[in-house]
């Protein structure tokens, strides 16, 4: 279904769109999302949940149906205000892989997705780099930088992910402002980019 | 639907409620609309009269009166996304709700450098 925006009643003043733009924050378990929001946030990052229903094993006989049990499962996220008509928001996925369901209703629309990576752990960084390069979703990688890591270099980090050679790789400290910013720059430069290049094409 | 009287702090979690939600939606679990999202901004109709609407509903609208997420007023609510998503979606429906939201295929590059503009300057 589409919103119209544009037909509002005559006589009505024309002001500019509202708009809310979407960013992600995934990684691993423990990768640092909710620091990182934290870090960019306007508020302390805001707590959500969204409810899951799970079909038991248990089949109840009796009512004909299988037992359900509905849990819930938080995320985190983060505003910045831009102006009266335009917020950035940050969603911090859940780091559970079980959730891996919830992801499409995180991150459709997204206009980006931050993926952070603790070297240690790798291979919990596989299923957020694999979704957004199979939706095409424009991401970065940021590794995060913990006391008593081994350090690995970034060309090295980003043969062991498979991350493409066009997916801009940064190291960040999620705990420092400045830090996350940085990291959040280099991903709006590649929405700059991204667009420019939409514009030339449909230039005939 | 179970006949029992939904008790209070029956199957919370973390300060959410998660089973009275589905009496407050009428037992509907999805919204029928899919251009609610978590980053969907609503604003009040000026003149959106509360008649009719349920306790949670009434909330909801007034929360709406300045622009909010659905994020940020499930938040506020303590309701779960899925819950305030169907509130919403009536409430859409009978013409008391606006819609806003961003299509990442349009977005324009003014509307990046203004971003780009408010994260250097934070
Ligand atoms: N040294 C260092 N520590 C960090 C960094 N980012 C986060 N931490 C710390 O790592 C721990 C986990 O960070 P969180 O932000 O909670 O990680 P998360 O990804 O939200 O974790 P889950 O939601 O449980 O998956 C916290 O103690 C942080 O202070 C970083 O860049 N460097
Ligand atoms: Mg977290």
């Amino acid at each position: 279904m589409t919103i119209k925006h544009d037909d509002r009643p005559a006589g009505d003043a024309w002001k500019p769109r509202i708009r809310p733009v979407k960013f992600v924050v995934a990684g691993g378990f423990g990768a640092g999302k909710t620091t990182f929001v934290g870090a960019l946030s306007e508020i302390p990052p805001l707590r959500t949940e969204a409810a899951m229903t799970t079909v038991g094993a248990r089949v109840d006989h009796r009512r004909g149906s299988e037992a359900k049990t509905t849990t819930t499962v938080a995320m985190d996220f983060g505003r910045l205000t831009v102006d009266e008509y335009l917020v950035m928001y940050l969603f911090g996925t859940p780091g559970q892989e079980r959730f891996g369901f919830m992801w499409d209703d995180i991150c459709t629309h997204a206009l980006g997705a931050v993926v952070l990576v603790d070297t240690d752990r790798l291979d919990q960084s596989f299923p957020a780099v694999d979704y957004f390069e199979a939706k095409d979703v424009p991401f970065v990688v940021a590794v995060n930088r913990f006391e008593g890591t081994t350090r690995h270099d970034l060309g090295a980090v980003r043969d062991a992910l498979g991350v493409s050679s066009h997916v801009p790789m940064t190291e960040c400290d999620a705990r420092h402002t400045e830090s996350a910013k940085q990291v959040l720059l280099l991903l709006l430069d590649e929405l700059v980019n991204a667009a420019r290049a939409r514009a030339a094409a449909t230039v005939v | 639907m179970s006949a029992e009287p939904p008790s209070k702090g029956h199957g919370r979690t973390g300060g959410h409620d998660v089973v009275r939600p589905f009496v407050m939606t009428g037992g509907r679990t999805r919204a029928d609309r899919r251009d609610l999202r978590i980053e969907t901004m609503l604003t009040a109709v000026p003149g959106a009269t509360t008649s009719g609407l349920s306790a949670e509903q009434v909330k909801l609208l007034r929360l709406c009166q300045a622009p909010i997420s659905i994020a940020e007023a499930s938040a506020e609510l303590g309701l779960v996304i899925g819950v305030t998503t169907i509130l919403a979606a009536d409430l859409v429906s009978e013409g008391r709700l606006e819609v806003h939201q961003t299509d990442p295929v349009e977005i324009e590059l003014d509307v990046l450098s203004r971003m780009i503009d408010a994260v250097r300057a934070l």
